[in-house]
């Protein structure tokens, strides 16, 4: 370390400025030399060692917090895509549980009538054959099981009609 | 400083015996600065363990062949300024030698270097300037872009603080003889 003091070294006031920089910068590269170096603070590694600990488990209970986070997160959509599912299944099957038994009891329907009117020497009003034919054709071509509960319906109504002709009033052709 | 590239190679790696090493090494370099720029001892005390505390933190980002103590320093300088801004003291201020007129300067003259007196005489703003211009060989395009202020500010407080040095009257006493 060069110990001279200033006065021995520098005029300032007769120095140029270009001049009293290049003597600073020579100043300030000597403070850069190993005997010029203060000691750290007792103490100071100790405390940047533990501060490195709490660094290290802060970042690692960060990172489990974020995991749990997503897995509670995706546990819980998972949850209601679940319940969600379930209860469209459930809903679907009962639906097509209601159908399915209105479709066998107007099956059973038909078949009655079916079996009154073969029995019966009924004289078939006009139209009842075509009605029929046709009602027979759309149930044919029917791609539901909706549109051929509809179609039965239809067919146990003409059947009905056949079978149990309305009745008039008493007085209802009387003059 | 003689500075083992293999040691950078095993902090990379995070070898926390190889950065308490690095720590042992360079702290006192990195402290010296710290403490010339803050003139504070708890300031740079804390300064050094943010420091130190960042560096690991960031270890990953490092190449084997970085200058440790630069990059360390440069950390460093980063977390000074910091600390002058959270003190609030990041103003532009004038650049004039401040004379304590109950210390002997003319002692201090004759004991010290000059440029140790006149970071001692500044702002601490100015004394990182003056500190990462004189000493850390810093061009004035680096000390703008580390201080987020403009080139010509960095200028000003040189050249104003050299101008400075020549309105000292006790210096000129003590030079005159």
């Amino acid at each position: 370390m060069d110990s001279k003091n200033i006065s021995s070294l520098v005029d300032p006031y007769s120095m140029p400025d270009r001049e009293l920089e290049r003597y600073l910068i020579d100043q300030g590269k000597a403070e850069l030399e190993l005997v010029n170096q203060l000691e750290t603070p007792v103490g100071s590694w100790q405390e940047i060692e533990s501060n490195l600990l709490k660094v290290e488990t802060g970042v690692k209970s960060e990172y489990q917090q974020v995991k749990t986070k997503n897995i509670t997160a995706w546990s819980k959509m998972l949850t209601i895509a679940a319940s969600v599912s379930f209860i469209l299944v459930g809903l679907l099957s009962w639906q097509n549980y209601k159908l399915q038994s209105q479709l066998k009891s107007v099956l059973v329907a038909n078949y009655l009538f079916e079996e009154q009117f073969s029995k019966s020497s009924r004289t078939t009003y006009v139209g009842f054959s075509s009605e029929l034919v046709n009602l027979e054709k759309e149930l044919q071509s029917a791609k539901n099981t909706e549109e051929k509960l509809n179609i039965l319906i239809k067919r146990k109504a003409i059947f009905e009609k056949q079978l149990n002709p309305k009745k008039g009033v008493s007085n209802e052709f009387s003059i | 400083m003689i500075w083992d590239e293999a040691l950078t190679k095993r902090i990379i790696n995070g070898d926390k015996l190889a950065f308490e090493l690095c720590y042992r090494q360079l702290s006192p370099a990195v402290f010296t600065a710290i403490y010339r720029v803050c003139q504070d001892n708890e300031l740079s005390k804390d300064i050094l363990q943010e420091t130190f505390l960042t560096a690991y933190q960031k270890v990953e980002k490092l190449k084997p062949d970085t200058n440790m103590l630069a990059w360390l320093k440069r950390v460093a300088f980063n977390k000074t300024i910091n600390a002058i801004k959270r003190l609030n003291k990041f103003g532009d201020e004038d650049v004039e030698l401040k004379v304590d007129p109950n210390h002997s300067i003319s002692q201090s003259v004759e004991d010290e270097r000059l440029f140790l007196l006149i970071l001692s005489k500044v702002t601490l703003v100015e004394r990182l300037v003056l500190w990462l211009y004189f000493v850390e060989q810093y061009k004035h395009h680096e000390i703008a872009e580390l201080t987020g202020k403009s080139l010509s500010y960095s200028k000003l407080i040189i050249s104003r603080t050299i101008a400075s040095i020549k309105r000292l009257p006790i210096l000129g006493e003590v030079s005159n003889g």
